[in-house]
């Protein structure tokens, strides 16, 4: 089944937690108390959390998204990295350094260029979003 | 704090009381201030936002903060806590809001270099979400322009009509 899947992921890129429950689709992973503790539980040593946006091609951050990484942002009281990504690509959605100020949630964050690290959780999210019941890009 | 929630449960009634938590700036901070168990979420959030503007937050420092993004947990008295109401951030992502799958959905596409870029991530879109729509019996079908700014895009698809068109 082709759904969205989250990994939460270390300050060195290691995957600490994987989130797929019963009730996320292929548009939507509902808000979750469970996310939530483990988030606060490691936020001293968090790096980020990664989702997918099932199927090939350009990926960018929803508004749903960047408001989620705003507020937690805002209540772990540190910025983090917000991988995207597709079956075939990937973004990392930052916090922009400047118009902090906007009252635009979409003004004050931007996507990052192609990383120069790997993480090795990247194949293991795809399949636990469904890239092997996908079909190939036309 | 016991004694607290029952003198205000004496004073008050019936009502619950509860201890208000909020998570902030890596902080939980605890209101010395109870508050009904089971108000609605608004009022939560709107005394959440009061307080911590007033910075009557122990750990919290007084600012102006939105909560817009925050949900509220109640959490019952257990292992000898009392009952209390947290307000954190939502972790939710997505799309789209799955409560709004039946009706016309918007989708927003940000920072575009073009209008073939937001073309493009906005098909991706709806071929992601056509599956799902099939399951429901509709179709996410084509899309129209709404709201657009030079580097912002929306779109709004019509997943049973199927007869916007751009």
């Amino acid at each position: 089944m082709i759904r969205e899947t989250i990994v939460v992921f270390d300050v060195n890129g290691k995957a600490i937690y994987w989130h797929e429950p019963d009730d996320r689709s292929a548009g939507y992973v509902p808000d979750s108390d469970d996310l939530w503790d483990v988030l606060w539980e490691h936020r001293d040593h968090l790096g980020g959390y990664a989702h997918t946006h099932p199927g090939h091609g350009p990926v960018s951050p929803s508004g749903i998204d960047l408001t989620t990484f705003d507020a937690i942002e805002k209540g772990l009281g540190k910025q983090l990295l917000w991988p995207i990504l597709s079956f075939d690509q990937m973004v990392c959605v930052v916090r922009n350094p400047l118009f902090k100020s906007k009252p635009n949630v979409t003004h004050r964050w931007t996507v990052a260029g192609p990383l120069t690290i790997e993480f090795d959780w990247v194949d293991e999210l795809r399949r636990k979003s469904g890239s092997e019941e996908a079909p190939s890009p036309v | 704090m016991a004694n607290e929630l029952k003198a205000a449960d004496d004073i008050l009634g019936n009502e619950k009381m509860a201890v208000l938590i909020i998570a902030l700036d890596g902080e939980l901070g605890e209101s010395p201030d109870l508050i009904p168990y089971d108000a609605p979420e608004d009022d939560i959030r709107t005394w959440a936002t009061e307080a911590i503007f007033g910075g009557t937050i122990p750990g919290i420092e007084a600012q102006e903060v939105d909560l817009t993004n925050f949900k509220v947990r109640r959490l019952p008295a257990k292992d000898g806590l009392p009952d209390r109401v947290m307000v954190r951030p939502k972790t939710e992502v997505g799309i789209v809001d799955i409560v709004d799958m039946p009706d016309d959905v918007k989708i927003q596409v940000d920072a575009c270099n073009s209008i073939q870029d937001a073309d493009a991530r906005c098909e991706a879109k709806i071929a992601i979400l056509d599956p799902f729509y099939a399951n429901l019996g509709g179709k996410a079908g084509t899309h129209v322009y709404v709201d657009n700014t030079p580097d912002h895009f929306s779109f709004t698809i019509s997943p049973k009509k199927g007869l916007a068109t751009r």
